[in-house]
């Protein structure tokens, strides 16, 4: 009977239950509209919950009184009473705040921002794009993120980009200081790169990240200190970017994007250039004969019979000769025509370039997962004739749950890209020598070939000699290089990653990714014969290349997280990684053509048809990986991190290095009742000790094998490894080597807050102390030792600094917002030390300048070879009646690396209209700019008008029949008896110092001598006036744009609608270096500025839908 | 909190999948030991290999493109063996223009120091050392080897110390003992260490005889200097002992004196017949004219005019009425004529450039507007020249053996050594040494001449871009020397060392400018300079040391820091500055 009385009750109680509940249904969507999956809705006061599905609906039985807890990381918690309603829907907002903000973290684990012990960055996708597709991602974190500096480069859009995050240096230069970057989880192959005066292979095609589309990229998040990356290991250490494309998971049902841009790039920032004097020499410096020569200094020749100012080619440079006064006079090409300043002719010798994007993104998600596949395509023109580049981009990205405990991810990204004739260094024609004044651009256009169509226009021997070098060189180099050969890249582009998620438990899952980064290069070069063959036999070129460059990158992670009780929670992962790389080149070329023009291996008249060459070089790498965090309360938050790696790069005994790693969060603003201006506060502190094995062989004793005519002989390497040489002492033999890991330990401490309602004031600082020790250094010794450097572990190179960004909100309002953001970041390097017996680390140099690492001093200092003074500190002039260099002496003259780098940028939006615009700059670092030594030493540049007559302190004089220049009392003086010519010249200097006797200079030379021989000497040896600092303020984009209102497409099939207008590179507020830019470096990895490339200022549009 | 048994299961199924993947990843030590070393690069080389890659770098015995290129231009322009009508320089003040200075000057101040030490002598510690390993009964089969690489290592020795005085020495090359720091010896005492050295290497190749060990069979295949003739490595290290003796002869007559009455009364084997030729060719026809001299003679070419001190005061010829037995026949090989079939040299710059060419081409009937455009020179005159050039059908024949030591030399040493030291060189006459150097000269350039089966279509093939050089018909010199030597032996001393000087002059030539410059600065003391060097280049006594040694060596460099300039002379020109 009890057991019966104990039924019934259980029956009613449980009927009382069911009536007292009533089913509640919904959708919980985002700010666009979307449908969020996963949002946890509980029942408050209880435990009855459920999540929403793919799509965002939910369905929860709670009675009619309840009050739900919508709750999604990254999303504001929203509670709702039911009020009875079956049905209740809910538009969850993003936090703005972003102390719940979900981050990608190193290995792609995500994580809340605010349990972070470190700094990080984080640039979402809308930021990237916002001023249209660039041809190079990078472009886009212009000022962006605090202590990431980013700088463009002489060789365009589809070059290389400087990137350099937090003062990384390394004191050996083949080492790279860029950061790695990781798409999706795989790290991709990036280099430096740059570009030579070679024409074959000195052109910069870029690297592997040029390829990354920006228009598929979800988020991209940089990680800045060695403890945020520890878990990459050695490839971490100069930072990491993690780029994470996009998937298809917001949306259920089809979605479409479709985006279309066009970008106008045009020359922008060239040289000053003077107007008055054309080609040739001042007769002050070139002495011609009287009677070939007339007051103006023109050069004339007989022509039929006539006396003819002619074009003075032959031993003319570029903008010393007569001054351009209109006249008449005979051209290279035979024709008569006048000699007037051509102002605009370094600009006519570039051309609008244009970027034209094009793509498109379906999407689609339901029960069993989601998809995205993209596909963009770019054509891009560039401004230098010739040039130019087709992009095409393919990428996927599938998930599917394959059952309740196990989903499989397949991401797919294929870049192809075709580069044909990418800007090589022709610094001769454009700057060292410079653009003829006279110059008419279209000449040089009309005469790229001759009268037969086939072969180069100055081949012709008289009309070479009638032109002069000059205009041949840049005839040659620039527009036949251009316009008749070809230079081609192909490059192939696969990044494959797929992962597997296999949850044991609901604390407990395991994650597996395999993939790899496949590049693939073809190289192919065809560069035409300029004349017959049977003029000159040694002509013609054909060569193909190839190289393939493989990453494959596998990992294992068990993952953890549990709850331990109501206040901790220990979350983390033990895992493994295995890395294989590989590299390897083939080239084949033809040379000595046998028939013209045919461009085939066989196609020599050498017995042996083609020549060979390549390389290759691998590396594996075997990582065991655990981190731990753990966290109290939800406001304090431990993570340790260790990995230890064995790696190929190692001397076998060496081959393993561990490295550990900390850091401490602690959310403040949730411990301590803080007031109410402070919305959020946090403190974070890390620490992590990181280790590298530097460049694959650098730790090799290895020797070189050859052949002299087929007998083979080899030869010792001119740099020693680390090497034990105790040991090759002790037993008489060559010393074991004994390279190490060279080792970054970093500390950070930084702190976060938000003040005001609403967040109108955000506050992220961090210091930070990194040494880098132990590093694998190439140090130069004494060559009488036998060797140019020994490899050593060695030197300690501390970088400190802090980084600071404030965000602000100084209007939000209803219709109007403006948001703001200032990134500033302040660094200073210190060589504590180098090695024994070595204070002095030379780390690159040109003609007369050096940068080194000198203890005690900051890294990457410049010095050069100051003017000669005498011991009362007068200049000293030599017997050329120019000043001398000190040879004997060298002065510091600045550094690379700049003090204090940033941005500040702007969101300005009402209604539907937004006006961006961002500012970047830097201040404290030096450029040593050649292109401004050039512009006098070649007469080109204002800067060369000095002396150059009477009005600009030219001193009178003229020249006696012995060709010496004689001073005179006044410009109006008379020839003398003794003259050669029967005027005088007014372009005498004499500059202010002493002679090598001490006494007053009175050297009287001509100013084409005073430029030629001061910045010319020494084989254009770096003087102390071109020395600049690469200071900047530019004001890098504008974007506006209109996102069209709801109500005007919700008739359409377009849910979205955009178009917006832009610029890049609109204008360097301040700049110190006159001519150049600050980012004309004709590298990434490059000193100084040489190249005479412009800068390029680009204006578009886009209009982007959605569907 | 307890864990459901069901979870358990779970987890042991994703420990075994963990545990599968490290199994997976184990045994990756040897993967890990494969790929340390670079798979392009030998690990452990033999010895024989070594001792070829030492006797091989570029200008050491073969020369390349890039330090010919600046020596050439350096080099033909200070000791008057190449230069172009200019009138700019032919303005410029005297004593106004450096070598060791701008585009060239870098180059020409390290390529000797550093190469030497690095290039020409990084095999060696390795060669000793592995020597060290050799079994106590393998080593004296190796014994030759190091012979050799001594007599080469004489070799550059000798000629760096020539250049900058006070190198490295005794304490040079010992990277692979932790010495990275070497001091610097005097000029003086490299000299002495070098010449007993040979001494005793002819000494203990005396009777040396190659076996049938395994190392002595490798050894005739892989000396590829003087393909395993052990007598010519000792007619090299007597003929080098017999150059130092001469070089010394001003600052240390005793010493010379001892080196040269040690040499002719014992009648050592030098370098004196045609077949003792010690010179090494270029076998990478491949990189002929990209990687190596040829290169530099044909970027270079404006700077290869035929000096008109060579043309008519060495080589004798005044014009096309000069009696052929008075003309030397080298002048027919070393220089092509110009357009006009004529051999016109040009002459050093300063002020009697332009009147010599006028007075040159006026002897020969040139109009003035010839004689114009010759002093109007341009640079795109090299096909069809106004000047005449160094013969290209000599100096572009690929496979030329570049002169290490040759007969001629020796001939010339011995000549100057029984005019000077008479008593010490016993035996030997003079003008027949002199007679005797003028012929094997003669006959080494024809021979070069002749030889050349290179043209412009050939592979490698001789540069278009510079008028065709020509070919000589080998002559009948002996009316020609006769005459030579009779004129030799009517002169004073004197004059017989200065003739001795000019023969070396026209001998080497652009083939090798240390040894030109050296004897000039040797003969300085005595005779002036003799070279025909022009007043507007300021003369140099040694080079500057590479600008590295201040900075990386700074203890020893400090040393020497007080002669680091272009005018302190060296040790053996007995001069001060």
């Amino acid at each position: 009977m009890r057991k019966i009385f104990l039924v019934l009750g259980m029956c009613f109680a449980l009927l009382g239950s069911a009536i007292a509940q009533q089913s509640v249904t919904g959708t919980v969507i985002d700010e666009e509209g979307i449908g969020i999956p996963g949002v946890s809705i509980v029942q408050k006061g209880t435990n009855n919950g459920t999540i929403t599905d793919v799509d965002g609906n939910y369905t929860i039985k709670v009675p009619g009184d309840a009050v739900l807890v919508f709750s999604f990381v990254g999303m504001k918690t929203l509670e709702e009473e039911v009020n009875n309603r079956p049905s209740v829907d809910i538009t969850l907002l993003t936090d703005a705040v972003g102390i719940d903000e979900v981050v990608v973290t190193a290995l792609g684990i995500k994580r809340e921002k605010k349990a972070l012990g470190y700094s990080m960055s984080s640039i979402k996708a809308d930021d990237l794009v916002k001023s249209g597709v660039p041809v190079n991602p990078l472009t886009s974190l212009y000022g962006k993120a605090a202590g990431v500096r980013i700088s463009s480069t002489a060789n365009g859009p589809t070059g290389g980009m400087i990137i350099n995050i937090r003062n990384s240096v390394s004191l050996t230069s083949s080492s790279s200081t860029r950061p790695l970057f990781v798409v999706d989880g795989i790290p991709i192959f990036d280099e430096n790169t740059g570009m030579n005066r070679n024409d074959r292979d000195g052109r910069d095609k870029g690297t592997g990240i040029n390829d990354i589309n920006a228009e598929d990229i979800e988020s991209i998040e940089i990680l800045k200190g060695a403890k945020a990356s520890v878990l990459y290991g050695y490839a971490g250490a100069n930072g990491v970017v993690l780029i994470t494309t996009k998937s298809g998971t917001k949306k259920k049902g089809l979605g479409v994007e479709v985006n279309s841009s066009f970008t106008w790039d045009k020359v922008a920032y060239y040289p000053e250039l003077q107007d008055e004097f054309g080609t040739g020499s001042s007769i002050g410096a070139a002495l011609p004969n009287a009677e070939d020569t007339d007051a103006n200094g023109f050069r004339y020749k007989d022509v039929n019979g006539v006396k003819t100012p002619v074009y003075y080619g032959s031993g003319g440079a570029a903008g010393f000769g007569p001054r351009m006064d209109g006249r008449e006079i005979l051209w290279w090409d035979g024709q008569m025509r006048e000699y007037s300043p051509q102002e605009d002719n370094f600009k006519e010798l570039f051309q609008t370039g244009h970027l034209r994007t094009n793509g498109f993104a379906l999407s689609n998600a339901g029960d069993m997962g989601n998809v995205r596949f993209g596909y963009t395509n770019k054509k891009f023109t560039s401004t230098v004739i010739g040039a130019d580049q087709d992009n095409h981009i393919f990428s996927f990205n599938g998930s599917l749950d394959i059952s309740k405990n196990i989903s499989v991810n397949y991401i797919s990204n294929y870049y192809y890209t075709f580069n044909h004739n990418a800007p090589f260094r022709m610094q001769d024609g454009l700057v060292t020598y410079g653009v003829n004044r006279d110059m008419k651009t279209q000449l040089w256009k009309d005469n790229i070939v001759d009268d037969t169509g086939v072969y180069w226009y100055f081949r012709d021997k008289e009309r070479s000699e009638a032109a002069g070098s000059l205009v041949g060189k840049l005839g040659s180099s620039y527009f036949w290089n251009q316009t008749q050969n070809d230079f081609d890249e192909t490059r192939h582009h696969l990044i494959q990653s797929v992962n597997l998620n296999i949850d044991f438990t609901d604390w407990l899952s395991l994650t597996l990714r395999s993939g790899f980064d496949m590049t693939r290069k073809l190289n192919e070069v065809k560069k035409k014969v300029t004349r017959p063959l049977s003029e000159n036999s040694q002509q013609g070129y054909y060569s193909v290349e190839e190289r393939n460059i493989f990453n494959f990158y596998n990992n294992a992670y068990l993952n953890f997280d549990k709850k331990i009780n109501d206040d901790l929670n220990i979350s983390g992962l033990i895992g493994f990684v295995y890395e294989d790389f590989s590299d390897r080149y083939v080239k084949s070329l033809t040379q000595d053509f046998l028939v013209e023009n045919w461009f085939s291996l066989s196609n020599s008249s050498k017995d042996v048809k083609s020549e060979g060459s390549g390389s290759r070089r691998s590396s594996v790498l075997y990582g065991v990986l655990a981190s731990a965090q753990l966290a109290y309360k939800d406001q304090l938050f431990l993570e340790i991190q260790g990995r230890n790696d064995w790696s190929s790069i190692l001397p076998p005994q060496n081959n393993s290095y561990f490295y550990p790693g900390a850091s401490l969060s602690w959310i403040a603003s949730e411990t301590l009742d803080l007031p109410e201006v402070i919305q959020y506060a946090k403190a974070r502190a890390s620490f992590a000790d990181v280790g590298r094995p530097g460049p694959i062989y650098f730790g090799n004793l290895a020797f070189n094998v050859n052949s002299y005519g087929g007998i083979a002989y080899a030869t010792a390497s001119s740099d020693m490894p680390p090497a034990d040489f105790e040991t090759g002492i002790a037993e008489g033999k060559l010393p074991p080597e004994n390279l190490k890991p060279e080792r970054k330990r970093e500390f950070e401490f930084g702190f976060e807050m938000n003040f005001f309602q609403g967040n109108r004031l955000g506050v992220d600082f961090s210091w930070f102390q990194a040494n880098i020790y132990d590093q694998i250094i190439a140090l130069d010794v004494p060559k009488s030792s036998g060797v140019n450097k020994i490899k050593v572990n060695a030197g300690d190179v501390q970088n400190s600094g802090v980084e600071l960004q404030l965000t602000g909100k100084p209007v939000m309002g209803r219709n109007f917002n403006w948001n703001t953001t200032l990134n500033l970041a302040k660094y200073n390097t210190e060589i504590k030390e180098l090695s024994d017996g070595v204070d002095v680390l030379p780390l690159w140099g040109v003609t007369g300048a050096s940068m080194e690492a000198r203890v005690g001093g900051e890294y990457g200092e410049f010095f050069i070879n100051p003017w000669k003074r005498d011991e009362n500190g007068n200049l000293v002039v030599g017997s050329n009646g120019v000043y001398q260099f000190d040879t004997e002496q060298q002065v510091k003259v600045g550094k690379q690396i700049p003090d204090l780098t940033g941005g500040l940028n702007n969101s300005l939006s009402y209604k539907s209209i937004y006006l961006d615009f961002d500012f970047d700059f830097q201040f404290g670092g030096t450029l040593i700019s050649q292109t401004n030594m050039y512009l006098k030493g070649n007469g080109t540049g204002k800067e060369s008008l000095k002396y150059r007559d009477e009005a600009r302190g030219g001193l009178p004089y003229y020249v006696n029949t012995d060709n010496q220049k004689i001073l005179l009392e006044s410009h109006s003086a008379a020839a003398p008896s003794d003259s050669k010519y029967d005027f005088i010249l007014h372009d005498g200097v004499i500059l202010p110092g002493v002679k090598e006797d001490g006494s007053e200079n009175n050297t009287l030379i001509a100013a084409q001598e005073y430029y030629e021989r001061t910045y010319w000497q020494g084989y254009m040896d770096i003087t102390e006036d071109a020395i600049y600092k690469s200071d900047y303020v530019a004001l890098r984009r504008i974007t506006l744009g209109y996102e069209l209102p709801k109500r005007w497409i919700n008739n359409t099939f377009f849910n979205r609608a955009r178009i917006s207008v832009f610029g890049n590179n609109i204008a360097y507020i301040y700049k110190d270096a006159p001519n150049v830019t600050p980012e004309s470096y004709a590298g990434t990895n490059e000193f100084t500025e040489y190249s005479g490339m412009p800068g390029v200022r680009s204006f578009g549009c886009e209009i982007k839908l959605g569907f | 909190m307890k864990i459901p048994y069901k979870n358990i299961l779970n987890i042991k199924t994703g420990v075994i999948v963990f545990v599968s993947l490290l199994l997976t990843f184990s045994s990756c030590q040897s993967e890990l030991e494969d790929q340390f070393y670079d798979p392009e690069r030998q690990t452990e080389p033999s010895f024989e290999m070594l001792f070829t890659g030492a006797l091989q770098p570029t200008e050491l015995f073969r020369l390349e493109y890039g330090p010919g290129y600046h020596q050439a231009r350096a080099f033909n322009r200070v000791l008057g063996l190449g230069t172009f009508p200019y009138a700019y320089y032919n303005n410029v003040p005297d004593n106004s223009v450096t070598a060791w200075t701008g585009w060239s000057g870098a180059t020409l101040r390290n390529t000797q120091f550093n190469k030497t030490y690095v290039d020409f002598n990084k095999n060696i510690p390795v060669l000793n050392l592995m020597l060290n390993g050799l079994s106590e009964e393998e080593k004296p089969n190796y014994e030759i080897y190091v012979h050799c690489i001594n007599v080469v290592k004489a070799y550059m020795f000798q000629r760096l110390t020539d250049i900058y005085d006070d190198v490295p020495y005794t304490e040079a090359n010992g990277a692979y003992e932790k010495k990275f720091w070497a001091k610097y010896d005097t000029q003086e005492s490299i000299y002495m260490s070098l010449l007993d050295e040979l001494k005793e290497i002819d000494n203990a190749l005396n009777g040396f005889e190659l076996n049938n060990s395994l190392a002595h069979e490798k050894f005739r295949v892989h000396d590829i200097l003087n393909n395993g003739d052990v007598l010519k490595w000792r007619k090299f290290a007597n003929s080098m002992r017999l150059r130092m003796a001469m070089r010394i002869s001003v600052v240390a007559p005793d010493k010379a004196r001892e080196v040269i009455a040690d040499i002719v009364k014992n009648n050592l084997p030098v370098v004196s017949e045609a077949d003792d030729f010690i010179g090494m060719a270029e076998k990478d026809y491949a990189h002929v004219m990209e990687w190596y001299w040829p290169r530099a003679m044909k970027e270079m070419w404006y700077n290869f005019h035929a000096p008109r001190f060579m043309v008519r005061d060495i080589f004798g010829y005044e014009g096309p009425t000069t009696p052929e037995d008075q003309i030397d026949p080298r002048l027919y090989t070393v220089f092509q004529p110009n357009q006009w079939g004529d051999y016109v040299g040009v002459d050093i710059w300063g002020a009697d450039q332009f009147p010599n060419i006028e007075a040159d081409m006026g002897a020969l009937g040139y109009e003035q507007d010839r004689i114009n455009g010759a002093k109007d020179w341009v640079y795109d005159d090299h096909l069809e020249p106004y000047f005449s050039f160094y013969n290209k059908i000599t100096y572009y024949n690929f496979d030329m053996e570049y002169p290490a030591f040759t007969p001629s030399e020796t001939h010339l040493l011995l000549a100057e050594a029984a005019v000077r030291f008479p008593e010490s060189a016993t035996g030997i006459n003079p003008v027949e040494a002199y007679r005797k150097a003028i012929e094997e000269s003669i006959n080494w350039y024809y021979q070069v001449n002749k030889s050349n089966t290179f043209d412009v279509t050939t592979n490698p093939a001789i540069p278009a871009n510079i008028m065709d050089g020509s070919y000589a018909a080998q002559p009948v010199a002996d009316a020609f020397l006769d005459g030579k030597a009779a004129s030799f032996t009517g002169m004073s001393n004197d004059e017989k060392i200065k003739e001795i000087f000019y023969q070396k002059f026209a001998h080497l030539n652009v083939l090798n400018y240390w040894e030109i410059w050296s004897e000039t600065r040797r003969l300085q003391k005595e005779y002036g300079i003799l070279a025909p060097v022009s007043q507007k280049w300021v003369w140099m006594e040694r080079f500057y040391y590479p600008s590295s040694e201040e900075t990386t060596n700074p203890d020893n460099f400090q040393e020497v820091a007080h002669k680091n300039n272009h005018d302190t002379p060296v040790w053996w020109t007995g001069r001060t500055k």
